[in-house]
C-alpha cells in the first residue's frame, strides 16, 4: 500500500540528475499482483519497509544515457536520507533500465 | 485502444507475462499500436513492461526500414515472419529482470546494482544502433554475483544485405564493449558476434550463416 515516505522518495527521485524515470520496485512481483488484486495499485513505485533505524528503502531507476551510476547513487541516497523518517534507512537503487535513445514518457 | 489485463492473472502470473504486469507481448504490441493509449500507469511504470515497448519500436522501425526499400516487390511480414517472431520472443525473455548485479560501493548502508535484463536490453539497443544489424538474441555468461569475475557476452545478429559482416560484427563488438563498459560493474572478458542471419531488401532468406562464418573464421571473437 502506498505511504507517504513512499510517495516522498518517489518524487525525490524523479528530480535527481541521471535519472530518467522511476518504476515499480517492490519484489517478489506476486506482491505487485495481489495489490491490484485489491486494487491498490500501481500506486507509488518505490517500496519502503520498516522505519526509523530498520528502515529500508528500494527505489528502481532508470538512467539517462550520459549518468554516472555512481553519482546518481550518492546524490539519491542521500536525497532519500534527508527525508523525516529515513535518516537511517539502508537504500538499496535497482537499475532496471538504461534509457538509450528514447524519450521518457512520464 | 484499452489492453485487457490477462485473465489467468487469478492463478498467478500468466506464463508469457512480462515483468509481473500481467500483461503479454501481444497485449504490449497491441497498446503500441495503439499509440500507447490509454496511458496505462502498469505498463509505463514497467521497467520490463518500458523495455519491451522500446524494442518493440525499434523492430517496428527497421521493418518499416525494409518495407520501403523493397514496396514494390514481396511484403516482409511474409518472408521474415519466423525470424520476426524468433526476434520478438528474445525480446520478451531478456527483459525478465534476472539477477541483479551489484555495483561495488564505499556505504554498506547503500546498494547500487543493475539488473540483468537492464543489461540485455541495452545490449540489444547498441546493437540495433549499428547500421544494418539487428540484435536476435544475447547472452552473458559468468558468475554476475561475483564482482569483477570475468563474464562472457555472446550476441546474435542478422545483417543486412550488401554490409561486410566483419565490419558489422566489429562494430558491434565495439559499441556493446563501450556500452557495458560505461554503464555497468562487468568485467566482460570476451564478446562474440555470430552472424546468424542475413537479410537483402526483398528479404529473401539467405539462411543461416553460422556455419558458413564459422568455415570462413570469421566468427568475430
Amino acid at each position: 500500500m502506498s505511504t507517504a515516505l513512499e510517495e516522498r522518495v518517489d518524487a525525490v527521485a524523479e528530480n535527481v540528475p541521471g535519472i530518467a524515470e522511476v518504476y515499480e520496485s517492490m519484489r517478489p512481483i506476486g506482491g505487485r499482483l495481489a495489490m491490484r488484486k485489491l486494487g491498490l495499485g500501481p500506486g507509488t513505485r518505490s517500496f519502503v519497509r520498516g522505519s526509523g533505524a530498520v528502515a529500508e528503502v528500494t527505489v528502481s531507476v532508470g538512467l539517462r544515457p550520459d549518468a554516472d551510476a555512481a553519482m546518481v547513487r550518492d546524490a539519491l541516497a542521500g536525497r532519500i536520507r534527508a527525508i523525516d523518517g529515513l535518516e537511517e534507512a539502508k537504500v538499496h537503487i535497482r537499475i532496471s533500465r538504461v534509457h538509450h535513445d528514447e524519450s521518457t514518457r512520464i | 485502444m484499452a489492453v485487457t489485463m490477462n485473465e489467468n492473472i487469478t492463478d498467478g502470473l500468466p506464463e508469457d507475462d512480462i515483468g509481473g504486469s500481467g500483461y503479454t507481448l501481444d497485449d504490449l504490441s497491441a497498446y503500441l499500436d495503439a499509440g500507447r493509449t490509454p496511458y496505462d500507469p502498469v505498463i509505463e511504470h514497467n521497467a520490463e513492461c518500458r523495455s519491451v515497448l522500446a524494442s518493440l519500436e525499434q523492430v517496428g522501425r527497421w521493418s518499416r526500414e525494409l518495407l520501403a526499400g523493397e514496396a514494390e516487390t514481396a511484403p516482409v511480414e511474409a518472408a521474415g515472419a519466423g525470424w520476426m517472431d524468433g526476434v520478438l520472443g528474445a525480446i520478451a525473455r531478456e527483459v525478465r529482470s534476472g539477477r541483479d548485479i551489484a555495483y561495488p560501493g564505499p556505504d554498506l548502508r547503500t546498494t547500487l546494482s543493475i539488473t540483468e535484463g537492464a543489461v540485455r536490453s541495452l545490449i540489444r539497443a547498441t546493437g540495433d544502433e549499428v547500421p544494418g544489424v539487428l540484435v536476435g538474441r544475447s547472452r552473458i555468461d559468468g558468475p554476475l554475483d561475483a564482482p569483477g569475475e570475468p563474464v562472457t557476452v555472446t550476441v546474435t545478429i542478422s545483417v543486412r544485405f550488401g554490409y561486410a559482416l566483419q565490419d558489422a560484427s566489429d562494430a558491434v563488438r565495439t559499441s556493446i564493449a563501450e556500452t557495458l563498459a560505461r554503464h555497468t560493474p562487468l568485467a566482460i572478458a570476451a564478446i562474440d558476434v555470430v552472424v546468424d542471419d542475413i537479410r537483402d531488401s526483398g528479404d529473401e532468406e539467405l539462411g543461416p550463416l553460422a556455419s558458413r562464418v564459422a568455415d570462413a573464421g570469421g566468427d568475430a571473437r
